[in-house]
């Protein structure tokens, strides 16, 4: 059972921090960033591109989170910058074009053979007091338990954090307050791609890397932030549990074909019954 | 009257330059007319493309060494590759494409679907086409030009489970599968023959979506049933995962993984360490663990082209490209003289011979190996048909 949740939580964590990176972006800009899970596959294979040249683990995984980070700001200057006084949905197709892009970009540069990334640990498992755990696991819930605190402290305890937040809350009048809009949605853009960065190495040593790794995750974040309430930050991280442990739950005990049906079946109750989702969204909570 | 001089002089130039042209586009015509083609439809790109690309490298290697040693009859040969990837539609479309040309032979994906897709196009066209899908189905269709260049699930399935009641004195058999049609393709055939050989049932059936990445709750659910032995039929990168995940879950009782578990060892998808224990099969064994000079020459040569060491797959086209260019150099290139060719000929490829039934399969052979703890793998069960 422990293993069951450890799991559920550790998949959950992944859909966590791919829903917070793009909510992030939808709450600084109000566009969809459909290519998020490709993001998540190109940071995993920088990552195995890094560790490749005999770096240490750790300087690899950093280099692999900072590169997306750079890699978010281009975005940001090439996808979105130049569309923003578009409609929405010219956004939202170029990120969709930029999707399909990525994992063909990635099948040339990174071969069609799926990769695998050495793991952190020496042992395959853990014993707790009788449960088996895998480390592997048990490091994904750590690491995300800690970038949302880190998360936590840039938008509530520092000045960057409030602009940021100022500028998702109204950009115009945080513009009138001397805050610099543009300059804050690039660094939102910065810290969500930093963030699938981050997925992106976690996955890696788990999933074996290959270039559709990306549509999963992103189908799923989306199915997160919708139950979770769209926009809202705590939102996307309970929902990314929720779907996490719902969707272990449901193959272990009903079957593990009608696993992604019962999500998806659980997103369209919340789209009718509770289309605000757990944490309704109020525009004083968005980040 | 300069304009009109200009005008003149550089018609004049056109004239003597497409004089000048037309030989050259003659000649290019008469070669392309000169040159052999085969049709390649594969998935090149996409989630597929590990099950197109290094039969691609195989055939292409072929092809070069037979256009080194003069070709057919002095033409060469010219593969026109299309893609695929992971779509019917997109397979349709390629087949499409590469009939538009004159190919004398089509070498497709090793995927029963692809195959039930295109394989009304070339029958139509009367067009011989290979390919290595293990649904034993396709070659149930009554079709007449199609050849089979690996095994069926039928002969693979009977095989594992005669090891596991027979070797091994196993009872309850779980059966994990992707669901997908190449995964119920193993579950039925494995059911069907504990059932047909011994009268048992899998004590569980579980399977998973080809994109899922923790198999723990169909892990679970074969030690729930008290699965003393399980099959698996996945892609490479779901079998590597399970051998790992049934490990991290301290699950050891004896499993066989589909021929995909042979080419993520090959891929280095797992470590030696990971794998050990577990069992995969295969239409043969893997090429590298053969002594015989000629393999030993075509692993080398195949793992200097594309880094990696061959699986039985690719070896199978590599064998199928090579009975091809055998029946035109002894038959012609031609599509009729090349389908009786492929029906009555026997061949001696690298691993083995190649000699068709009367369903078009080319290949009767099984094994399985058993990974062992110091990175040796062993045959422990041969069929040979």
């Amino acid at each position: 059972m422990a293993q069951i949740i450890a799991s559920g939580l550790a998949m959950g964590s992944i859909y966590a921090l791919v829903g917070l990176s793009f909510i992030l972006i939808y709450n600084a800009t109000h566009g969809l960033n459909f290519a998020q899970g490709e993001l998540v596959m190109l940071g995993g294979f920088v990552f195995y591109s890094a560790a490749g040249t005999g770096a240490p683990y750790w300087a690899a995984a950093l280099g692999a989170v900072v590169a997306m980070g750079c890699f978010g700001f281009i975005y940001q200057r090439v996808l979105f910058y130049p569309l923003r006084e578009r409609p929405f949905l010219a956004f939202v197709t170029a990120t969709i074009g930029f999707s399909i892009f990525a994992r063909n970009l990635a099948l040339l540069v990174w071969g069609p053979n799926p990769l695998k990334v050495p793991s952190f640990f020496e042992t395959g498992s853990v014993d707790v007091s009788g449960v088996v755990l895998t480390p592997e696991h048990l490091f994904i819930i750590a690491v995300t338990a800690l970038v949302l605190l880190l998360q936590y402290l840039l938008f509530f305890r520092t000045d960057l954090g409030r602009r940021m937040r100022a500028t998702a809350q109204n950009a115009e009048v945080a513009q009138l307050m001397g805050i610099r809009p543009n300059r804050m949605i690039a660094i939102t853009f910065v810290v969500a791609a930093g963030l699938t960065g981050v997925a992106g190495v976690l996955v890696a040593p788990i999933f074996l890397l290959d270039t559709e790794i990306g549509l999963n995750l992103i189908l799923k974040a989306f199915i997160a932030v919708i139950i979770g309430g769209f926009g809202s930050v705590p939102g996307a991280v309970v929902g990314g549990l929720i779907v996490g442990l719902l969707e272990i739950f449901v193959a272990v005990y009903i079957s593990s074909v009608y696993k992604d049906a019962v999500a998806f079946g659980v997103l369209i109750f919340f789209l009718v019954v509770f289309p605000r989702g757990i944490f309704g969204e109020r525009v004083a909570e968005r980040v | 009257m300069r304009v009109q001089n200009l005008a003149r002089s550089v018609s004049l130039a056109g004239v003597i330059a497409a004089m000048g042209v037309a030989p050259v586009l003659l000649s290019t015509q008469a070669n392309a007319e000169d040159e052999i083609e085969v049709g390649v439809v594969l998935p090149i790109t996409s989630v597929l493309a590990p099950y197109g690309k290094p039969f691609v490298d195989a055939l292409e290697m072929a092809v070069a060494d037979a256009n080194a040693a003069g070709g057919i009859d002095g033409r060469k040969i010219e593969l026109v590759v299309e893609d695929s990837q992971a779509s019917n539609t997109v397979a349709i479309n390629a087949i499409n494409k590469v009939m538009r040309g004159d190919p004398v032979a089509v070498f497709g994906p090793a995927l029963g679907t692809q195959i039930l897709a295109i394989m009304p196009t070339t029958e139509q066209a009367k067009v011989p086409l290979i390919a290595g899908p293990s649904t034993r189905k396709v070659t149930q269709q009554g079709a007449d030009y199609f050849f089979r260049n690996s095994t069926h699930d039928a002969i693979a399935k009977e095989n594992w489970t005669r090891y596991l009641v027979e070797d091994l004195g196993k009872k309850k058999i779980g059966i994990l599968h992707v669901a997908n049609e190449w995964g119920y393709s193993g579950r039925d055939n494995t059911a069907g023959f504990l059932k047909e050989l011994y009268g048992l049932e899998p004590v569980s059936i579980a399977s998973y979506q080809p994109t899922d990445k923790d198999l723990t709750a169909p892990i679970l659910q074969m030690v729930n049933a008290g699965a003393d032995a399980i099959v698996s039929q996945g892609h490479p990168v779901d079998e590597a995962l399970l051998v790992k995940q049934m490990k991290q879950l301290g699950v050891d009782v004896p499993h066989i993984a589909s021929g995909s578990l042979c080419v993520s060892v090959l891929r280095g998808l797992v470590s030696a360490e990971e794998v050990a224990g577990h069992y995969c099969e295969g239409p043969d064994v893997i090429p590298s663990l053969s002594e015989k000079p000629a393999v030993q020459a075509w692993v080398k040569a195949y793992k200097e082209k594309t880094g990696f060491e061959p699986d039985i797959y690719a070896t199978h086209y590599y064998d199928a490209m090579n009975m091809l260019i055998q029946v035109m150099r002894q038959q012609g290139a031609d599509r009729e003289k090349i389908r009786d060719g492929l029906r009555d000929a026997s061949y001696e490829g690298v691993i083995g011979t190649y000699k068709a039934d009367e369903e078009g399969n080319l290949w009767h052979n099984a094994a399985i190996m058993k990974f062992l703890p110091d990175g040796k793998i062993e045959v422990v069960r041969r069929y040979s048909n």
